[in-house]
């Protein structure tokens, strides 16, 4: 008998019938103004999908044998369907993985949420202090963080998520991110921050410095699968060993996003109409785009490294995320804009040359829902001035928590 | 809490013979395995 080992990775390369991986942003409304937000979130979009809707993609997704999906925003809590949303897709066994700041998961959610073998959930948490999370997240949501994590602790919830984005300010934290995770029996997840949504502003002044991409790495290494990254850390494989997971681009080939207007692009971090695909509106849905749309076709057929393929650890690092490149204007085919071996420096050097001299510059992400007070660092320009104004269609539409005070009736009656 | 790749190992590819074989002799048979990953599905959401 001969035996001949296939990696999985040339498996996912070509695509799959159904993703692993399928982020679903069910609303662009959000209580806080983080200063990354891939999606740019604070206000609900009015053409968000219905209840309706949603579980029609979701009847879709289950006919497809789509193991689960990962929920997120905005903050999806804020829907009022959230909670009905959730139990059909469980009921129609898609699992639901959400990510939350923790807003509305009281005590009495967290023991509702503890009961169900099909749900998980993450908190998200950019700073092991206060000091350090608000400068990103806002004020006091380093306090609404870890009362979620108390009240899920309190509730039994084994194995709940921590999700940090790793920053330049919170990579010395790495050990307290732990140790918080570790106090209340969750699992640490670290994320790779992209220059995606409100990201593009801040990614100069938050993404992490060389140095720390490198004790980052050898901080997970010494950790292995104790920490959870999201698979989104290979681009550091080109220090050596491979991290962990896979270790690929999955965008187009497992991986893929449902937006709240029910746009879908090829990666939750690529909010672009070069990375949409279509929109589950129309005839044939999901599973159409999924299966036959242009673009996703396209991202499954064999992709070239460009000028990487030369390099030694091309194929470790595969030319590293595609979103990162796109949104600060490297081409696709590449290096990292935080290449590990410091062709992504030389590369941003060119581009902020060429778009100096004229050139393109960097593609500015699609869509901005932010609130109207946040800051707008990016243009500088004359500011709006609104005479008048026309009453939001919903309370909810202006503040996502309108109506809502922790621990009150609203915070229970799930 | 990752999840173990759905796709462990892929069923054995058996040729079938052209002749029918002595009862001692081996099976002719490939056996196609596929790397076990453990993948992080949650991704994209902060």
């Amino acid at each position: 008998m001969s035996t001949k080992t296939l990696p999985l990775v040339e498996q996912f390369q070509f695509g799959l019938d159904a993703p692993i991986c399928l982020t679903w942003e069910l609303t662009y409304a959000c209580n806080l103004s983080c200063r990354h937000c891939l999606s740019s979130s604070g206000r609900r979009d009015p053409r968000e999908l219905t209840t309706a809707e949603c579980k029609a993609v979701l009847d879709e997704l289950e006919r497809m044998q789509v193991f689960y999906v990962n929920i997120g925003g905005g903050e999806p809590t804020v829907r009022p369907d959230f909670w009905e949303l959730v139990d059909y897709a469980t009921e129609h066994h898609v699992g639901v993985k959400f990510s939350t700041n923790g807003v509305k998961i009281t005590p009495a959610v967290a023991r509702q949420l503890a009961a169900s073998d099909y749900v998980d959930v993450q908190i998200s948490l950019d700073g092991a202090t206060a000091e350090v999370n608000d400068a990103v997240r806002g004020p006091g949501s380093h306090a609404t963080a870890l009362r979620a994590m108390a009240n899920l602790a309190d509730a039994g919830f084994a194995g709940f998520k921590i999700s940090v984005v790793c920053t330049r300010q919170n990579i010395g934290q790495l050990d307290e991110f732990k140790a918080l995770a570790d106090r209340f029996g969750a699992e640490l997840r670290l994320t790779r921050l992209r220059p995606s949504g409100r990201g593009a502003d801040v990614w100069d002044e938050l993404h992490p410095t060389a140095e720390q991409q490198r004790e980052l790495y050898d901080w997970l290494v010494a950790r292995g699968e104790q920490v959870l990254t999201g698979d989104s850390f290979f681009h550091l494989a080109a220090f050596g060993s491979a991290l962990p997971g896979l270790n690929l681009c999955g965008a187009g080939r497992v991986v893929c996003l449902i937006d709240p207007v029910g746009d879908v692009y090829a990666c939750p971090f690529a909010i672009h109409d070069n990375f949409l695909a279509g929109n589950v509106r129309a005839p044939g849905g999901f599973a159409r785009l999924w299966r036959t749309s242009e673009l996703f076709t396209e991202l499954r057929q064999p992709q070239g490294g460009g000028a990487c393929t030369s390099c030694s650890a091309y194929d470790a690092c595969r030319g590293g995320c595609m979103a990162a490149k796109f949104f600060t204007g490297l081409p696709l085919d590449g290096p990292d804009p935080e290449c590990v071996k410091g062709h992504g420096e030389q590369a941003l050097l060119a581009a902020a040359t060429a778009a100096a001299n004229g050139g393109a510059s960097a593609p500015r992400p699609s869509g901005d829902h932010s609130h109207r007070t946040s800051p707008r660092p990016r243009d500088g320009g004359p500011v709006p001035v609104t005479i008048g104004r026309r009453p939001p269609d919903r309370a909810c539409d202006e503040n996502p928590l309108a109506g809502f005070a922790p621990d009150g009736p609203l915070a229970t009656s799930r | 809490m990752s999840e173990s790749a759905k796709v462990a190992e892929a069923p054995a590819a058996v040729r079938e013979p052209d002749v029918e074989a002595p009862a001692d002799a081996e099976p002719r048979a490939e056996e196609m395995l596929i790397e076990e990953v453990s993948i992080d599905g949650m991704c994209g959401v902060y």
